[in-house]
């Protein structure tokens, strides 16, 4: 039998809807089991931790890690894998940006423990790394203090983006990964983005332009959304303007902003900044304004319109957080 | 490129207990039609003011992106000073308007990121207010000087060894 490339999955600090992706596949799941020899894939196969260390290095072809890097075992496994593959594949917005998980990081790891375990309606119970047992000492690792996107540990040949990624897309990757063994396709250099466009997902979306003013901002319980105008122009925050396409705007299409999943598109530093210079530009300019008078009137009256936007940082940076020049801004770092 | 790392230096001077006086660097945003007129105005009428502020000429202020204001200040600026035409007299009519809009939303996400919003500042001058440019300049370089470099202590510390993320593009 013609050998088959080996394939990876891992899954770290994510919620799992990486992993039902690969259910939405359906009858293709099937085909990745016969056009793949999974190596390594805890969620589907009883395959082991110490049967990868045992690998030679590059001896699996791919390597996909779902999930941000939030735990000591987290790191220690992302290391392992890495070494052992020969392209390293982040999948999904945990794994490309931090993604929500890390909106962990507008907290300490401490606080988040005492939040979680001795908050007042809890046990008070604090986890421990160490059980002592009968048969000799258990080991767990703890939550590392800063959230981090695969490539800040390791380096990552591609990223799949989405929250999750779109089925389609993904079988597409597959596809390309696999031909790409046999010749018949060429795999992009390092740090390209797979399963996505370099547009963005207005160009993709259905519903119409936006005309604006839009000044202040709605929540989505507090509207019902009509199809007959740009979601932004009702006063919802649609990230699409700063979102890469792929996904074919199914949020904005089902009534719902964009979320900003597939990350800024080509070309843009800070995705949730470049949302803010969007939310300005549509905001025009109304009489009622160009006649204040009083300036330091005009400032408060901007600065409460402004105000109606709730959680500024997890709205528009809810997927980009650790990556962003926001969270990076005053922060040590080592020259690359 | 602006050369904005002097407070890396000064930084490390601190950590080898060198004794050195703390310099704000702020980086101005100034419009070619009313402040920058102003700010050359300054010069004319021979009014000493601040030096720790570098001006920059911008066609307006509205294309003054808070992405471009973010990366000024993670190259190394304390403070970023944008200055427009006064509201109503925008030579291309509502870019100062959209300034406004961009950075009081910039100075909330600032503040609630623990970053203090003054180190973005938005003021207004017509061409003839030279004197009131050089106020402004002062005022922003006295409360940039009060709060030191910029530094966040209220999110969690990335680790000395982090290394550059993704987002590096």
């Amino acid at each position: 039998m013609e050998e088959r490339p080996r394939l990876a999955v891992y899954w770290a600090s994510g919620c799992g809807g990486c992993e039902a992706v690969f259910l939405d596949l359906g009858d293709r799941l099937l085909e990745i089991a016969q056009n793949y020899e999974i190596s390594f894939f805890p969620l589907l196969c009883d395959t082991k931790l110490h049967s990868v260390e045992g690998f030679h290095d590059g001896a699996v072809d791919f390597t996909l890690i779902t999930g941000a890097v939030r735990t000591t075992h987290d790191v220690a496994m992302v290391r392992t894998l890495r070494r052992v593959s020969k392209r390293l594949i982040a999948m999904g917005a945990c794994s490309q940006l931090g993604s929500v998980v890390g909106l962990g990081n507008l907290t300490s790891a401490a606080e988040i423990m005492h939040t979680v375990y001795d908050g007042s309606d809890r046990s008070g119970k604090m986890p421990r790394n160490v059980t002592l047992t009968a048969s000799g000492s258990l080991e767990l690792g703890g939550i590392t203090e800063w959230v981090r996107p695969l490539d800040s540990i390791v380096p990552v040949d591609y990223a799949i983006p989405g929250c999750p990624p779109e089925a389609d897309r993904l079988w597409e990757v597959l596809q390309l990964l696999r031909t790409s063994l046999v010749g018949d396709v060429e795999l992009p250099g390092p740090g390209a983005v797979l399963g996505a466009r370099d547009g963005t997902v207005c160009e993709e979306c259905p519903l119409p332009q936006p005309e604006g003013p839009t000044r202040s901002f709605f929540r989505m319980h507090q509207v019902a959304p009509s199809q007959e105008l740009c979601l932004l122009d009702q006063g919802l925050i649609c990230s699409g303007p700063a979102t890469r396409g792929g996904c074919g705007a199914l949020c904005p299409a089902a009534g719902a902003g964009c979320r900003g999943c597939y990350g800024g598109p080509p070309g843009i530093y800070d995705q949730g900044a470049r949302m803010m210079a969007a939310l300005a530009a549509l905001a025009g300019t109304g009489d009622g304004e160009a006649a204040e008078t009083k300036e330091e009137q005009l400032r408060k009256h901007v600065e409460a319109e402004v105000s109606t936007l709730v959680d500024p940082v997890g709205t528009l940076y809810r997927y980009s957080f650790p990556v962003s020049l926001l969270a990076r801004l005053g922060q040590e770092e080592d020259e690359s | 490129m602006i050369d904005c790392r002097v407070n890396h230096g000064y930084n490390r001077d601190i950590q080898r207990g060198h004794n050195v006086e703390y310099e704000p660097r702020i980086v101005g945003f100034l419009c070619n039609w009313c402040a920058y007129r102003a700010a050359d105005l300054v010069g004319t009428i021979r009014k000493p003011y601040t030096a720790n502020l570098r001006t920059i000429r911008c066609t307006c202020t509205g294309r003054i992106s808070p992405e471009l204001i973010l990366r000024t200040l993670k190259a190394g600026a304390d403070g970023v000073l944008v200055v427009g035409c006064h509201p109503g007299e925008c030579h291309r009519g509502d870019g100062n308007l959209k300034a406004l809009r961009r950075i009081s939303m910039l100075r909330r996400l600032m503040e609630q990121v623990g970053i203090e919003p003054n180190r973005v500042q938005l003021a207004w001058t017509a061409a003839s207010e030279g004197a009131r440019f050089a106020e402004v300049a002062d005022r922003m370089e006295l409360q940039i000087r009060q709060m030191g470099p910029l530094t966040n202590d209220l999110l969690p510390s990335r680790g000395a060894s982090s290394l550059s993320s993704l987002s590096g593009r």
